[in-house]
């Protein structure tokens, strides 16, 4: 998936919203260097640092500056408080040598995407080959949040509208578009499972779709252990991983 | 000669190779994959096993998006027996050269659908399975590999052609 050419620094909470900053670097920057040399005390944030683009495993030996993404997590609960700290670190990272005009704030109100998603989803018929409604939203929504946020996003729409058929297939088809390595790194592969014991039959259709297109040998540990009630179900799910394994067995 | 069309659903074939009978034949597969317009339904064909594959590539390249497809397949043999009227179309595709192997089922009622989907159920040649698939990465690798000349990119829906465009950049 393209990125555009921006840092994002996405502060998010175990609430409703994530915030995040998104700031533009023109040069690769030691960025924890420069978080320590503003002086910001990690205890009293209470942050994590993530490098949240896949390519980017060490940021201090692999720089891309068109590429880099960063993610400060927090687990205050206080949305309030929240923006109190993005404009803190805001104004420590401008009295480090960041330009002003690298920052700009945004706050994603995770209720309102939701809620648009559900209604977009509505109208939505799920064809394979054809790009539906709620991909565009979602595509749309990438261009705004990092592969990473997109996916907590997704986390939190998935377990607390689980009984919403149509919003559940639009996710998992939009989520089949994505590579294996993607999901597997931010837990995507493990969160779909959650789907797997759904009592429609479409929504598991979509998801057993998903390990279709991956196609990772690595997902037969799951796949392998699925019992599912309906008969064609179980063929679909049984011709995956056979198409897998022989896959597996021809590249071995 | 063979018939292709694109299914709709990931498990549409295998959803009605399973039912019991074609009178059991659950009626979102109907819905999903029969949805008739103007009572006709869009078929493509291929005049040899060898050249299904370069068929279902034109018709990857009649849809909105790159993503895996799979394919009802049957042959003309099979098909003649529905007594199914046909008519040749010419083909939305940016895949040129088979814009000229679409055809249409026409005048469609509940009979001879009723006949088409026992020929989906039975269907075993030239395919055990029925059914034809072509990966994301084949679709990629093809559009790759077609010559400027051979894409007619105003056959394409919108949103493919800015993908196609894409994908063509990154060779």
């Amino acid at each position: 998936m393209k990125k555009q050419r921006s840092n994002i620094v996405e502060f998010g909470s175990e609430l409703n919203s994530l915030t995040s900053a998104r700031f533009d670097i023109d040069e690769y920057i030691s960025f924890s260097n420069r978080v320590k040399n503003s002086g910001i005390p990690s205890m009293e944030f209470n942050y994590k640092i993530d490098i949240s683009q896949d390519h980017v495993t060490d940021y201090q030996s692999d720089h891309d500056p068109t590429n880099t993404a960063f993610s400060v997590y927090s687990k205050d609960s206080s949305i309030s408080k929240f923006i109190d700290l993005v404009h803190i670190f805001d104004e420590r990272l401008s009295n480090s040598g960041f330009p002003e005009s690298f920052f700009t704030i945004k706050e994603i109100d995770f209720d309102y995407y939701v809620n648009i998603a559900i209604n977009v989803s509505l109208e939505d018929d799920f064809v394979l080959g054809e790009l539906s409604n709620t991909e565009r939203l979602y595509q749309e929504m990438a261009t705004d949040f990092s592969v990473d946020a997109l996916f907590r996003f997704f986390s939190k729409a998935i377990s607390t509208n689980y009984g919403n058929i149509q919003f559940m297939i639009s996710i998992a088809n939009f989520l089949s578009t994505f590579s294996y390595d993607d999901a597997k790194k931010s837990g995507v592969d493990v969160l779909l499972t959650s789907l797997l014991p759904h009592k429609n039959d479409s929504v598991i259709e979509f998801v057993i779709r998903i390990f279709d297109n991956w196609h990772s040998s690595e997902s037969l540990e799951i796949l392998n252990n699925v019992k599912l009630s309906s008969q064609w179900l179980n063929i679909y799910l049984s011709s995956v991983i056979e198409s897998i394994k022989s896959e597996k067995l021809c590249s071995s | 000669m063979f018939f292709i069309r694109k299914l709709e659903k990931p498990a549409a074939i295998i959803r009605i190779k399973a039912s019991s009978s074609v009178e059991n034949i659950d009626s979102d597969v109907l819905h999903a994959e029969f949805g008739s317009k103007d009572n006709s339904l869009s078929f493509w064909t291929a005049q040899e096993i060898t050249e299904i594959e370069e068929v279902a590539f034109a018709i990857a390249l009649s849809v909105s998006k790159v993503d895996k497809l799979r394919f009802v397949v049957f042959n003309d043999e099979s098909f003649d027996k529905t007594e199914i009227v046909t008519r040749k179309t010419v083909g939305k595709t940016g895949y040129r050269k088979y814009q000229n192997n679409h055809i249409d089922f026409i005048n469609l009622n509940y009979e001879r659908i009723g006949k088409l989907l026992g020929l989906y159920k039975s269907t075993k040649d030239p395919f055990e399975s029925g059914e034809y698939e072509l990966s994301k990465d084949r679709i990629e690798q093809k559009i790759r590999s077609l010559n400027t000349d051979e894409l007619d990119f105003q056959g394409m829906n919108d949103d493919l052609l800015i993908k196609v465009k894409s994908i063509r950049k990154e060779k």
